[in-house]
């Protein structure tokens, strides 16, 4: 294939790799890994749609008209693509960051354009290939540390679900978003005090004491761009001892007082048990 | 720029059949699939550029459909609907005309990432440069999609919905009066999009042709520029710690800059952003708030590479200096009157 070839379907090609990757996603149930499962659908759909619309792209013969014009830019005489077509002419569109300078008559921005093009091109040819190849993975522990866990309003924005202590004593629909959420929205969060907890999550240190660690989960609302971290403060000495962070753990206990006074939560979770976990398929609530 | 119409159609059959390609196609998809499918489940890679890669990716992954639809919708202004079918309900009064233009995103729900081509949709079915620049920035703001999930995050609370609304319409009209006043407006478009359009007024073939031409033309123009702005967010995303931006969320004025810097770097999608930026509604004032949710959808850097495809860099310079200046100052007024 030629390099005009390459540079007319460059566009259509991305495409095809993206939607095929979208695809294979969301039937290997890991679309959840980058976006909120509730958009699956339009996504798919979109993407059922871009494959056909691509694919066409890519087995439309060439006509007599685009053999006659190609995609030669104003000016241009025949004769130099038919001949020896320049890369800067050929990948003119690749991106408007060049664009603009491939019309440009001074040969040093003509060559500047087609270099910029140029690394353009590979580049996205280079990231599709990693969509393609590289297994999918969710963000990381050192993203909940920028990103400050349990800072969001998540937990408290009055038209979120209000989250209440259950009468029958059943938490096993609990996940962290809603023990974190009970914490921050409780007046009287000592009431949780002997309150069975059972979650899984990753661990990030806590602020309030080095002797405690906190059991997280990153909350998507829409995409993993604007996954928020929450969490609940584990009382567990030397647990950096036995686990990095970002290990997965299963923490089985009960809410007890905060050892440490000066904690944000006089209440933490007073563990039984703390043990390493798989990551979950899925690793983020929703 | 004159009305860039559509000359008469001469249909002129294919130099090629479409059996060898048609098979050629199959077979790189069946590829693709099998790449897919053979790729190792476990990889070690860096965690840093892992965490950029998802980023990336679920900025990607969510655009892309948006994207295409925005494409489809483009082919279909461009090839399937006849002329002055949209025309004729736009009033000829220049004013009036752009005003009306920036509320056609209520017909047309697309977020901003599917507005670019759809506004170069626009540019090559005849309208105006200033009346696509118009409805480019208005459309991710003024649209029923936006509204109601704007409403659903934060209510009447503040008049943070109200000032959105219209602060999207007087920007997205201050900027098409602005460039209505350019003595050659075809000279904010990059030479490449010109010529694009040149190429479509010579337009052959059946309209399906037509339409698959405009896809590959559109993918080819949109993609790599999508590529690299959510590289860009996803960069932003793991360098730049959030706590630096929240410690300025209670100063009236460097509340709101904080607000529209992370607006600008953020590029999250205008159809989630209310949602998004109701994590940070207890830190930042309401000012802040409506500045973010109205620069945005404007401009950020996923946007300005998309944008960079249809104009210049010194057209996406002024635009994003007036969005900026004229979203600080709103969320200044909205500080002070709140």
């Amino acid at each position: 294939m030629s390099a005009e070839h390459g540079s007319r379907f460059l566009g259509a090609g991305l495409i095809l790799v993206m939607s095929v990757c979208a695809l294979w996603l969301a039937v290997t149930g890991q679309l959840g890994i980058y976006v909120n499962p509730g958009n699956t659908p339009f996504i798919v759909a979109m993407s059922a749609i871009a494959v056909i619309a691509s694919v066409a792209v890519l087995a439309r013969p060439r006509t007599g008209h685009e053999h006659e014009h190609g995609d030669e830019p104003a000016g241009h005489e025949h004769d130099a693509l038919a001949g020896h077509p320049h890369v800067e002419d050929l990948l003119h569109e690749v991106d408007g960051t060049t664009s603009a300078l491939a019309g440009d008559p001074r040969p040093a921005r003509r060559a500047l354009s087609g270099v910029l093009g140029a690394a353009t091109a590979v580049f996205c040819a280079v990231f599709a290939l990693a969509f393609l190849v590289l297994p999918p993975r969710a963000i990381s522990a050192a993203v909940a540390e920028i990103r400050d866990v349990n800072a969001s309003t998540l937990l408290t924005d009055p038209g979120d679900q209000t989250v209440e202590l259950t009468a029958n004593g059943d938490y096993s629909t609990y996940g962290l978003r809603e023990w974190a959420s009970l914490l921050r929205q409780s007046t009287h969060p000592e009431s949780l005090i002997a309150t069975p907890f059972e979650a899984i999550g990753f661990v990030t240190p806590s602020e309030d004491s080095a002797d405690s660690f906190v059991l997280t989960r990153f909350v998507v609302s829409h995409c993993a761009i604007d996954a928020q971290p929450v969490g609940v403060t584990v009382y567990s000495p030397g647990w950096d001892e036995r686990f990095e962070v970002g290990s997965w753990v299963t923490v089985d206990g009960a809410f007890a007082v905060a050892p440490d006074a000066s904690a944000v939560s006089p209440v933490s979770v007073s563990p039984e048990s703390v043990d390493p976990t798989p990551e979950p398929d899925v690793p983020y609530e929703y | 720029m004159p009305p860039l119409q559509r000359s008469a159609a001469t249909v002129r059959k294919p130099a090629g059949s479409w059996r060898a390609p048609a098979i050629g196609a199959g077979i790189v998809l069946a590829i693709l699939i099998a790449i897919r499918a053979l790729s190792p489940e476990q990889l070690d890679v860096p965690q840093a550029f892992s965490d950029f890669f998802t980023l990336t990716l679920s900025v990607l992954i969510e655009s892309l459909p948006f994207v295409v639809l925005g494409v489809l919708l483009s082919i279909l202004v461009q090839v399937w609907l006849p002329a002055g079918v949209i025309e004729r309900f736009l009033p000829s009064q220049p004013f009036l005309r752009r005003a009306c233009i920036s509320l056609l995103g209520m017909f047309l729900p697309v977020c901003e990432c599917g507005n670019v081509p759809l506004a170069r949709g626009l540019i090559m079915r005849g309208f105006t440069v200033p009346e696509s620049i118009t409805f480019l920035i208005a459309a991710p703001i003024l649209n029923p999609i936006v509204i109601v999930t704007t409403h659903a995050a934060f209510g009447w609370d503040s008049g943070i919905l109200v000032w959105r609304i219209l602060g999207g319409f007087v920007l997205a009209n201050l900027i098409g009066y602005v460039y209505s006043r350019h003595p050659r407006p075809a000279s904010l478009l990059t030479p490449a999009f010109e010529e694009a359009c040149r190429r479509e007024e010579h337009s052959h073939g059946t309209r399906v042709g037509q339409s698959i031409e405009q896809f590959q033309t559109e993918a080819r123009a949109v993609m790599p520029a999508l590529i690299i702005g959510c590289s860009i967010a996803g960069a932003v995303q793991v360098l730049v710690p959030r706590a630096a931006l929240v410690e300025l969320g209670t100063n009236p004025v460097l509340s709101v800059a904080a607000l529209m810097l992370l607006a600008l770097v953020i590029s999250i999608c205008s159809n989630v952003d209310a949602f998004f930026i109701l994590s940070f509604g207890s830190t930042f004032l309401p000012g802040a708030i409506v500045a973010f949710l109205v620069l945005g959808p404007v401009v950020d850097v996923k946007l300005l590479a998309l944008m960079r495809t249809t104009f210049t860099t010194k057209t996406l310079t002024q635009i994003t200096l007036i969005a900026v200046l004229f979203t600080g100052a709103l969320g200044l007024v909205v500080n002070l009157v709140g």
